[in-house]
């Protein structure tokens, strides 16, 4: 099984690659700018499949946690504490290394936490809010989730528009590249075009590869318990809280992990990425993609997002977004990679086609 | 703080309040028989709105507005008709997720018809800035129109729901479908009808708060959204309890707005709400056993 | 007009918030305070609690900055709460469309704009003048709706790319941007433009003329106009 399982991820592997030469070959390589930045919203979209498709659990507040992480990576990184580097906390920071001095663009001295320190500090940060905003509200059920978790989108999103520290309305922008290790970094520079495209996809990679295994596991199965019948799961000795509260949590790590490097990768974050309809847009990929179905959220996922990014249908985005979602949702309901036509071509069938989950 | 600001914001919060429960309520109807949130909601009540001042160039207000609630509830009808009423056995996501469809076009094409302008119906009684006046508290009469006539319909549809045929047969329907369905109540007629009045009261919403909020082709979801946060905070399918908690949360927001940065209006409300939610999972007014069967 | 206490609301938007931060900026320097500060929601449906709140602050005067459709509820409410003081608006309430959407509540509202509202009321020795009855005429005459401030500028932007590509000679991307830089005494709809290699923006004070709404048309303020 544990091959078969794998194919798919090679198989992703493969169109990566693909997709770059064919880039390359047709002369367009700004193609895969659009493509990492879809790439950095696939894994909000694949760990909500994850809670939603197979967890049971409707999150409505997603594009907060996406914001949060990227918020908090960006503050850190352009927040000037050289006026406090007196301080005892600042000096102890960076006698430890995590923050790093230079110059501003009209020479002034800025001293900031190292990119790397506040990635690491933005998804910690993300996971605890995750726990404790995850503990109270997945007692919850049905409409009561959706309503909790569209709250706390709201609270995130009014946050952000509301205060000065985060640049309100205007958001956070000249963040600094985030370097990784020797010569990569994540960086809008299009000299770093095709790295930050294998960067982006390396961690859909990871992500699809440990997401897919984990629905194959003990773990997969009890999730699946819960989606059925969370009672049921409950008396059969599932710890349903904690499963459900580990998943959340998961889910929002990955949305942060997003948020952090398109942040850095665009070098800005604006409101508008926590606001309420970033949120409803990805639960209606999830369903657009076949709702437990990982494969068919990411396919979705990209291909919607790169579409807007690219702006293909001018002033008529949003109507061209509505209409698919109608489109799909009315004719093929399972998502499209589940709808007759497509089941009859053997090739896909073998590779995405297994057995849907319910 | 003197009492007469005091009242000030508390006829703030009534404004608000009356608001967001005149959108609230046409939330009731369709998630009562069909168990699903009309995420369309919002753009009935935009609808409402634009068709009411369209009208209202050749039509006295009383003619446009029921010229406009027609239209609304005409819309209603054609939505369930071309995209829901041929669906075999949809689950309620898939029904959710249509309408999220379903509110992005309506939108698009109210762009397309009606271009970015904002737009209101004038004032049922008095101007733009006439107000009724207790000493130095100062009520727009537009507000007591939208509470009255959210009273009004809030008895209309108890008595439709409790004393007429048809709607105790939507209310069978939404009790037990194949149940109701038995007796030969004709389930998809009913869904029908539960779009029909649905799009009705939110086009008459529209109408009647765009004195003052002013309506745009995007005005929907905003309202939608507020509307949303007040249905489930009262209690699906309860008008009486959507009202309440409409005003409650427009009193919340009121006062957070005297004693924080307006800016912060939204946290302080919702963080009060999910607070509340934390306490009685089942909404203020709701019934915890029948919260406990509804998935999503 | 001796006002020393304000009360400053804005939207959550980038345009507010620009605004916001210039008023900020400028106040200290005319003796003026910020008593209340407040930003509200673009959606807003109604803003009664933040007029409330600068009822509270005792303003002198308040200046609102943001667009449609706030701009005109927090008119509305304003007067609705027996909010009397002057109110000044932002250039973006430059369009008779929304002085019209506010009715009654718009009456006496003070903002900068440009000469092209007030076209008609300019004396014949006004330099944009002819420009601007020129351009509200053919505008009028080709959409049947009031000509507005925005629809200028971009008639602005494509008359001066004209004018630059014309002095340049070519379509060369540095000879147009160093004609563009080169510009002088251009007059247009939101007033003279003079460019230079430092100034990109072209305009200077005059361009903006401080005007009012009275018996629902837009007229250019005065002191004495304000008190009849």
């Amino acid at each position: 099984m544990a091959r078969r399982r794998n194919l798919p991820i090679v198989v992703l592997a493969l169109a990566v690659i693909a997709v770059h030469l064919l880039a390359a070959a047709a002369g367009k390589p700004q193609y895969l700018t659009q493509l990492t930045m879809a790439g950095y919203y696939s894994l909000v979209i694949v760990g909500l499949t994850l809670l939603m498709g197979y967890t049971g659990q409707i999150s409505l507040g997603h594009a907060g946690f996406f914001a949060i992480g990227g918020y908090t990576s960006g503050l850190l990184c352009t927040y000037n504490l050289h006026a406090s580097s007196g301080r005892a906390l600042v000096s102890l920071l960076h006698a430890a290394g995590l923050l790093v001095a230079g110059q501003d663009l009209y020479g002034a001295e800025i001293l900031v936490v190292r990119p790397w320190v506040a990635c690491v500090v933005a998804l910690l940060v993300t996971i605890a809010i995750a726990y404790l905003v995850g503990k109270p509200v997945l007692k919850l059920r049905g409409h009561y989730l959706a309503m909790a978790t569209l709250g706390f989108g709201t609270i995130v999103y009014k946050v952000v528009l509301g205060s000065s520290l985060v640049g309100a309305a205007d958001g956070i922008s000249d963040i600094p590249a985030f370097p990784l290790f020797a010569g990569l970094a994540v960086t809008g520079k299009s000299a770093l075009r095709t790295q930050n495209y294998y960067l982006a996809w390396g961690l859909v990679l990871g992500a699809m590869a440990l997401l897919t295994n984990l629905i194959h596991s003990r773990v997969g199965r009890a999730l699946r318990a819960i989606h059925g019948a969370e009672d049921a799961a409950d008396a059969m000795g599932v710890d349903t809280a904690r499963y459900k509260l580990s998943m959340f949590v998961l889910s929002a790590g990955l949305a942060a992990l997003g948020g952090v490097f398109l942040t850095h990768y665009n070098g800005g974050i604006g409101p508008s990425e926590a606001s309420i309809m970033k949120s409803v847009r990805y639960v209606a990929i999830v369903a657009v993609g076949g709702m437990a179905n990982l494969w068919g959220a990411l396919i979705m996922g990209v291909l919607l997002n790169f579409l807007s990014l690219r702006g293909s249908f001018g002033s008529f985005d949003d109507a061209v977004f509505g209409l698919i979602l109608l489109a799909i949702m009315l004719f093929a309901p399972d998502g499209l990679l589940r709808a007759e036509f497509v089941r009859r071509l053997p090739g896909l069938r073998r590779v995405f086609g297994q057995k849907a989950e319910p | 703080m003197s009492p007469d600001l005091l009242f000030q914001y508390l006829v703030a919060g009534i404004t608000y309040g009356t608001i967001y429960a005149i959108v609230a309520i046409g939330f009731n109807i369709i998630y009562n028989t069909t168990g699903i949130i009309n995420f369309a909601q919002g753009e009935f009540v935009m609808l409402g709105g634009m068709i009411g001042v369209t009208l209202n160039a050749f039509l006295p207000v009383p003619l446009a507005i029921a010229g406009a609630v027609m239209a609304t509830m005409l819309v209603g009808a054609l939505i369930e008709m071309l995209f829901i009423r041929w669906l075999r056995r949809p689950s309620v996501l898939r029904l959710i997720v249509i309408t999220i469809g379903l509110s992005i076009a309506i939108r698009e094409l109210a762009l397309l018809l009606w271009g970015e302008g904002v737009r209101a119906l004038p004032y049922f009684t008095g101007t733009a800035v006439s107000s009724l006046s207790i000493g130095d508290v100062h009520i727009s009469p537009q507000v007591l129109w939208v509470l009255g006539i959210s009273a009004v319909m809030v008895a209309a549809l108890n008595f439709f729901f409790a004393r007429t045929l048809l709607g105790r047969q939507m209310r069978a329907c939404a009790c037990n479908r194949e149940a109701a369905q038995l007796c030969g109540i004709s389930a998809k007629n009913m869904v029908t009808l539960s779009f029909v009045l649905s799009a009705g009261i939110g086009g008459l919403a529209g109408c009647v708060i765009s004195p003052i909020t002013y309506v745009q082709y995007d005005s929907g979801t905003s309202l939608a959204l507020k509307g949303f946060t007040v249905a489930i905070l009262g209690g699906l399918g309860n008008s009486m309890a959507a009202i309440a908690a409409g005003l409650l949360l427009g009193t919340l927001e009121s006062f957070s707005i005297w004693v924080m940065p307006a800016a912060y209006k939204d946290v302080i409300a919702i963080s009060i709400l999910l607070l509340i939610l934390f306490v009685r999972p089942s909404g203020l007014f709701g019934n915890a056993e029948a919260a406990r069967l509804k998935d999503y | 007009m001796g006002i020393s206490k304000i009360g400053l609301v804005s939207s959550n938007t980038g345009f507010g918030k620009a605004g916001k931060e210039q008023v900020e900026k400028a106040a200290p320097g005319f003796g003026i305070q910020i008593v209340a500060n407040e930003v509200y929601e673009k959606e807003a449906t109604d803003l009664t609690a933040v007029v409330t709140k600068l009822k509270a602050a005792n303003v002198q005067a308040f200046i609102n900055w943001s667009i449609e459709p706030a701009q005109a509820i927090v008119i509305k409410n304003a007067r609705q709460v027996g909010l009397s003081v002057p109110i000044f608006q932002s250039h973006g309430f430059g369009n008779i469309q929304y002085a019209k959407a506010a009715g009654p509540a718009a009456e006496g509202v003070i903002f900068p704009a440009s000469r092209l509202l007030v076209a008609d009321s300019l004396p014949a020795s006004d330099k944009q003048k002819p420009v601007l009855l020129k351009y509200k005429q053919s505008y009028e005459a080709r959409y049947h709706e009031d000509a507005s401030t925005f629809g200028g500028h971009a008639h602005d932007a494509l008359l001066l790319l004209g004018k630059a590509v014309e002095k340049a000679g070519a379509l060369d991307k540095e000879k147009v941007r160093a004609a563009l830089e080169s510009l002088q005494g251009v007059v247009g709809t939101a007033g003279v433009f003079n460019f230079s290699a430092r100034d990109h923006g072209g305009l200077g004070m005059d361009a903006f003329e401080m005007q009012t709404v009275k018996n629902g048309k837009f007229v250019v303020y005065s002191d004495t106009a304000a008190k009849k």
